[in-house]
């Protein structure tokens, strides 16, 4: 089994601890108490080997273990964090799609994770918009009372995630909607980063491996259950 | 550690008796000594065997127990300490005039129904006040129609991840004949002292002495909590200084006279304070009135201590206050939490929470110190045990640290670098375990938190993960055969979304604990494996995940008291506030040291950066030639840079309990009881 360590980070309410219930637990709580400090908890899954082209394990399932470390949001807990995000493999940058300013504390923290982790490339970053079920279908700025409707852009977080090599998606952690995606995109990438760095070791890299690599960055897996997990 | 459970009391009385005399000439003896010459404690217990050693170990299994090292909670001299309170056990003990040590026995006083018309004693307050635990639903809070109710006395829901409805009220069976109890006691107490209560909530309490401080540990009642918590901390004093503060704060806000900067983030956090009491529930159109005083007492705060504002966990210890105090009462109480019991924990930088962490770290390298070597590998690599294990973590662990070359710094590379597990204990220090522990206790370390200091909360830690610690031991025996286990559950479990390895009851924790060992060993077979960042961290994992699960199985408060606090072979149970504040003093000192280092080698290398550039791979060469012929900007000197890595080691008091124990006094304890036989 190969095992990761992954942080959730993110302004304070934009759903971290949400996101990583409706992952380890598939529920959701509609009233929760903020997390002081940092919980921890873990999840394994299986995803297909994704390298059809390489010959090891092409058939077999492959466990990923996620050791997650989600973080109290508030900006006072940042000086915390270096803790948390040292030796991490994967780090989930969450804000919420109804409140525009977290996206802007995303983007510090994006910041930050590329500035202060050594191995900057190797380090798996996904942007990920929260409380999608907020907005209604038509993306209408100008929503009902009860709903503060979408205030970040898809485009502007999309494109922010491209300029920076990081995988993107929107999830709701209530409807459960796109938050599987975002861990076995991250587990796909990870198992891609071992599979190269063991042919690097054994010396015989080539170029084509590289450029699925980039492509995998750059496209996000799709919903289709059956492209990455049994 | 040595423990004679199987002796009785009147035993333990006759021997005591019979050398009653002759132990106290001994320690007036030694009394002298100390003072005259400054001859450690230690030593001369050392060298001193055999009866005063007994004697300790006589009270060791003592239920009704205390901490004779405090004694006297201004005098601090141990052995001064350790002749009076050994005067109180003996009066407490021999005049049996107070029947405390029953316990856990039966008591005749169980039929006692509580007081059904609590008063609602002029609470002074104009605001919307809704204490709901001691007004209205006090004549409630004991009756044992509460096990019909799927909430505590207090409003919370007794059911959670960790305890069921069903586990909860059969302890709650058990706890609420206990309570009584205790309450009984305590109005005896109060009787003689000369406090009249009369069915009323006490407004003051007899002056400080091992006694109260006993009583308090084994619980203050709770319908007089919020009274308590006040009259130990101090309130009046505070407000008493600042009448009408608080009303004219909120009057400022209302009046939008002002803006609080950290309003948004208190809103965020309004509806996340207790989801599961039921005074904070979320009503479908009004929010609950105690939603509405939790606001006005964080905005009051923030705008009267803009230096701390408002910081999440905050929230958690004013909503507690308000399920037992006033609006305006809690607010003042917040402001005592936070500046005088835990300064700077909850300011802007969290410095005071790193500060904390960093003693706590100490106390567990000095009490526990097998926990010590699990959460910080270098220490055991630098020891000579397991040799095995470390080497593997060594090689991983101080690969990231500049001071990978340097063992004199190494030694207390901990108080900046704190290790991964203080993520967990942190919470437990900002909070002042809410949340950490359920419910009740988590009150009753409240009790003692009033009225003994900060440092109950570090002994409560070292209690908590002692307790964990030997959870760890019992499952590692249990579970020997079983090592196949976790890998056949994992890979069970696969239904499409994956296997579930949440672990959130005391059967997963248990079987985790094992795993903890088994891991560890199985990667130093497999440390080629590029898998995982690396195998310390791992297990700095699993260790975090069973500090963060046990504590809230700890449904008991007595768990921790009567298996732990009280007991006195935990070394621990020694330190007192004037330890834990010396020691805060020395994180911090040692804490500037290395802000002042690390400043001074980021500008060194930015010197070396510009003269040579291209010259890429500073960071390998910097340990070797960094200290060459520098002239610091800063006014930094070498030899303040040589002072901080060459940083003093905190030396921690050393008390009576500190006795070596060894067989041959176990024997003679033997012998001892034989004669007197």
């Amino acid at each position: 089994m190969l095992q990761y360590k992954l942080v959730l980070l993110g302004d304070s309410s934009v759903g971290k601890s949400s996101i990583v219930q409706r992952f380890v637990k598939d529920s959701f709580d509609e009233q929760r108490e903020s997390t002081i400090g940092a919980a921890f908890l873990s999840q394994t899954i299986k995803i297909k080997s994704p390298n059809k082209d390489n010959d090891q394990e092409n058939d077999e399932d492959i466990a990923i273990k996620f050791e997650i470390w989600d973080t109290a949001g508030q900006e006072r807990y940042r000086s915390l964090a270096p803790m948390y995000y040292r030796n991490a493999n994967a780090a989930v940058v969450v804000y919420d799609v109804t409140a525009k300013d977290s996206l802007n504390k995303a983007i510090t923290w994006v910041d930050e994770l590329k500035s202060k982790v050594d191995d900057e490339k190797k380090l798996v970053i996904s942007l990920v918009g929260n409380k999608i079920d907020l907005i209604s279908s038509t993306n209408d700025i100008n929503e009902s009372a009860n709903s503060p409707g979408r205030q970040v852009d898809l485009l502007d977080a999309e494109n922010f995630a491209k300029e920076h090599n990081l995988l993107f998606h929107e999830v709701s952690a209530k409807t459960g909607k796109g938050v599987r995606d975002v861990f076995y995109e991250i587990a796909t990438l990870l198992y891609k980063q071992k599979l190269e760095d063991d042919a690097l070791n054994k010396k015989d890299t080539n170029e084509n491996e590289d450029r699925s690599i980039n492509v995998a960055l750059s496209r996000p897996s799709t919903n289709d259950p059956t492209s990455c997990c049994s | 550690m040595a423990s004679f459970h199987t002796r009785s009391m009147p035993d333990l009385l006759n021997t005591l008796k019979s050398r009653n005399n002759n132990m106290n000439n001994k320690n007036t003896r030694d009394n002298r000594k100390i003072s005259n010459g400054q001859t450690s404690v230690s030593q001369i217990y050392n060298d001193r065997t055999s009866s005063n050693s007994s004697f300790l170990e006589l009270y060791d299994n003592d239920d009704d127990d205390f901490n004779y090292e405090e004694g006297s909670d201004k005098n601090n001299n141990s052995l001064n300490s350790f002749t009076e309170s050994y005067e109180i056990i003996e009066n407490d003990r021999l005049s049996k005039e107070d029947n405390d040590e029953d316990d856990n026995k039966n008591s005749t006083t169980t039929t006692t129904t509580t007081t059904t018309t609590t008063n609602n004693n002029n609470k002074s307050n104009n605001n919307n006040i809704n204490i709901p635990f001691s007004t209205a639903s006090s004549a409630a809070y004991m009756n044992p129609a509460d096990s019909l109710n799927s909430f505590d006395r207090y409003g919370f829901k007794k059911e959670n991840s960790y305890v069921t409805e069903s586990q909860y009220d059969t302890w709650w069976k058990e706890y609420s004949v206990y309570s009584l109890r205790r309450k009984k006691k305590w109005e005896i107490l109060l009787n003689k002292s000369g406090i009249s209560i009369n069915n009323n909530i006490p407004k003051r309490y007899p002056p400080k002495s091992e006694k109260l401080k006993r009583y308090i540990r084994k619980g203050i009642p709770a319908e007089w909590r919020g009274e308590a918590w006040w009259y130990f901390a101090r309130g009046d004093e505070k407000l008493n200084k600042n009448k009408g503060l608080y009303d004219n704060l909120l009057q400022k806000i209302n009046s939008k006279d002002v803006i609080i900067g950290d309003a948004e983030i208190i809103e965020r956090d309004l509806n996340r304070t207790f989801p599961d009491n039921m005074h904070f529930m979320k009503d479908t159109e009004n929010e609950p009135s105690m939603v509405s005083s939790l606001r006005r007492v964080l905005y009051v705060f923030a705008l009267y201590q803009p230096e701390i504002g408002y910081c999440q966990s905050m929230n958690f210890l004013a909503g507690l206050l308000l399920l037992f105090l006033d609006e305006e009462r809690s607010f003042w109480m917040l402001v005592i939490i936070t500046s005088r019991i835990l300064p700077n924990v909850h300011s802007v930088n969290l410095e005071g929470v790193n500060v904390d962490q960093g003693v706590l770290m100490l106390c567990v390298e000095e009490y526990l110190p097998e926990f010590w070597f699990k959460i910080n590998p270098q220490a055991a690599a630098l020891s000579s045990r397991s040799k095995h294990l470390s080497l593997n973590h060594h090689h991983i662990n101080m690969s990231n640290t500049p001071f990978s070359n340097d063992s004199s710094l190494s030694k207390n590379d901990f108080l900046f670098k704190l290790p991964p597990i203080t993520l967990c204990t942190a919470s437990w220090f900002m909070s002042c375990f809410i949340g950490i522990v359920p419910i009740e206790t988590t009150l009753r370390i409240w009790d003692c938190l009033f009225y003994e200091g900060s440092h109950v909360l570090f002994k409560i830690s070292l209690a908590i993960i002692k307790l964990s610690e030997s959870a760890l031991q019992q499952s590692n025996s249990s579970n020997n055969g079983s090592s196949g286990s976790y890998s056949s559950s994992n890979s069970s479990g696969n239904n499409g979304t994956g296997a579930f390895t949440h672990h959130n009851n005391n059967t997963n924790l248990l079987n985790r604990h094992s795993l903890i060992r088994r891991k560890s060993k199985l990667s130093l077979h497999d440390s080629h494996s590029n898998t995982v960042s690396n195998n310390s961290d791992d297990i700095d994992m699993e260790i975090f995940q069973t500090m963060q699960t046990f504590p809230k199985t700890l449904l008991n408060p007595n768990d921790i008291f009567e298996k732990i606090i009280f007991k006195k072979k935990y070394d621990f149970n020694s330190l007192n506030q004037e330890e834990i504040d010396r020691c805060r003093k020395y994180v911090v000192l040692q804490r500037t040291k290395y802000k002042n280092y690390v400043e001074l080698l980021s500008k060194k290398k930015d010197r070396i950066n510009n003269n040579n550039e291209g010259f890429s791979d500073v960071k390998e060469e910097e340990d070797s030639n960094l200290f060459g012929d520098i002239t610091t900007p800063g006014g930094i000197t070498k030899e303040d840079i040589e002072r901080a890595l060459t940083s003093e080691v905190y030396g921690f008091k050393r008390n009576l309990t500190s006795v070596h124990w060894n067989n041959s006094i176990k024997q003679k304890v033997r012998q001892m009881r034989k004669r007197d036989r």
